[in-house]
């Protein structure tokens, strides 16, 4: 399968790794992975929040330039960015005004032609369009793992049209075909504050003490995400909750990308596992 | 957190402008109250989000564009996914954020204005999110200097933080820029 990947700007900085082992786990399973050309930002909160057109044209660029190399779909990672893109879509497709002002902001038309797509629905339970149950060669047997799928893989579902809104199994169906046994737990898709990490931090520490305070009550061994802003929230803020909470979370976050090339047998060095600042050395050598 | 329209002015044509700038409304609201309860901010907020959908249907332009709720909001989706008269209140949140930024309304929570304005210079600048120099950037306009010091320097360690921007069309995100704020602001108008 050949298909075009927007990596983000979180893919090529913050969450590298991320990047790392989705590229990894691909071109294990064949699939080639051809970036746009010169990509820009999709905008993020701070386009959509002063701005429905901003928020728009940013993301619709991008998709022109898929659609011009020819693409039907694009793989997109990057919660934020997959949210953006299908939100931009649909937006436009139901706003004609919206689009014919997107069009003139970024001078051209886009066609609509190039399907959007998240990593976990082109893998999906491991039978899926790229399948993957074959390549697993080292189930990991015994690792409990919370799924967090946080705000905008799911929401809202009539843009999204990904799992069900409120009580997603996508990624626990996945990380169930990697041998791991996913956990029910109840913050999967409560939202971890995103960018606000940035300015009120002090409200990101007290949402990521929840979320990991329920994962670790239920005996969860891992946080498993598909978000770069949910990672860098639940890995990061893990010093901050200790110290407003005295708690001692200690709780691994993983990319579920990584889960999956631990599960093939691809060398930890190769899927960034180093980057986290929470230890996973001992998650590593429990799987090994 | 009671409403405090009462003796407050109203603003004729605020609704219409805030309509104009979601592309939705918040007419239908019946007052349920389930888009505060789901929302992860809750314990932050002064005006709910449905005590924000009556008051711009009461056209009470200064009680929410001064407020703190519209810039504590942090897009989540989950107001909008769970309203029973599917009001898209995310969508609202955007537009009266939008209104206090193009008509220049003193920010709630000036740092969240900062930081939308440090990524807007970011991207001009190199099309693409610089993060080390977004963070200088923030601090510089906020002034809180030595915020997230230690949480930097471990991210620094673990090579998290790139020294070096990426540029892609730049000239082109410029323009971008340009021509949506310019049409923006004038449909922030009153």
């Amino acid at each position: 399968m050949r298909t075009s990947y927007f990596p983000g700007c979180s893919l090529h900085s913050t969450s590298g790794e991320y990047d790392k082992s989705f590229r990894a786990v691909s071109a294990l399973l064949d699939v080639d992975l051809v970036e746009p050309k010169k990509w820009i930002c999709c905008g993020t909160t701070p386009a959509h929040a002063t701005s429905r057109l901003l928020g728009a044209a940013l993301p619709l660029k991008n998709l022109s330039i898929v659609e011009e190399e020819g693409f039907k779909e694009v793989v997109v990672p990057c919660a934020a960015c997959f949210s953006r893109f299908k939100s931009a879509d649909h937006e436009a497709r139901h706003d004609p005004e919206l689009a014919n002002q997107v069009e003139e902001v970024i001078g051209s038309r886009y066609g609509h032609s190039v399907k959007v797509m998240h990593p976990l629905e082109i893998f999906g339970d491991g039978a899926g369009q790229v399948p993957f149950a074959h390549k697993v060669t080292r189930p990991l047997a015994g690792l409990k793992v919370a799924c967090y799928y946080g705000c905008l893989l799911t929401r809202p579902p009539k843009v999204m049209q990904f799992d069900n809104a409120e009580y997603p199994m996508s990624m626990d169906r996945l990380v169930a075909a990697l041998g791991a046994t996913p956990i029910d737990w109840a913050y999967k898709v409560e939202c971890c504050g995103a960018s606000l990490a940035l300015t009120i931090s002090d409200v990101v520490v007290g949402l990521v003490h929840k979320i990991i305070e329920d994962a670790r009550a239920r005996g969860a061994d891992a946080i498993a995400v598909a978000c770069p802003l949910c990672h860098v929230n639940l890995d990061s803020r893990q010093k901050d909750v200790e110290k407003k909470f005295g708690t001692k979370p200690d709780m691994p976050v993983l990319f579920f990308t990584q889960l999956m090339g631990l599960a093939m047998g691809i060398e930890p060095a190769a899927l960034g596992l180093a980057r986290h600042l929470v230890d996973v050395s001992r998650l590593i050598a429990t799987v090994a | 957190m009671g409403l405090q329209v009462a003796g407050r002015q109203a603003s004729p044509g605020f609704r219409d402008s805030v309509e104009r700038m979601a592309g939705s409304s918040p007419l239908a609201c019946f007052q349920c109250g389930k888009c505060g309860a789901g929302c992860p901010l809750k314990e932050n907020l002064d005006l709910t989000p449905s005590q924000i959908m009556h008051l711009v249907r009461l056209d009470q332009e200064e009680a929410v564009l001064g407020c703190k709720s519209i810039w504590l909001c942090a897009s989540c989706e989950t107001c909008t996914t769970r309203c029973p008269q599917d009001v898209d209140i995310a969508r609202v949140m955007d537009a009266c954020r939008g209104l206090a930024f193009h008509r220049g309304v003193k920010p709630g929570v000036p740092s969240v204005a900062s930081f939308y304005k440090a990524t807007y210079g970011n991207l001009k600048k190199f099309g693409r999110m610089f993060e080390a120099m977004l963070l200088a950037s923030l601090k510089m306009r906020t002034g809180e200097y030595t915020k997230d010091m230690e949480l930097g320097m471990d991210m620094l360690k673990k090579g998290k933080l790139s020294m070096l921007p990426s540029f892609a069309r730049v000239f082109q995100t410029r323009a971008i820029f340009k021509k949506a704020m310019k049409i923006e602001r004038e449909r922030a108008k009153k």
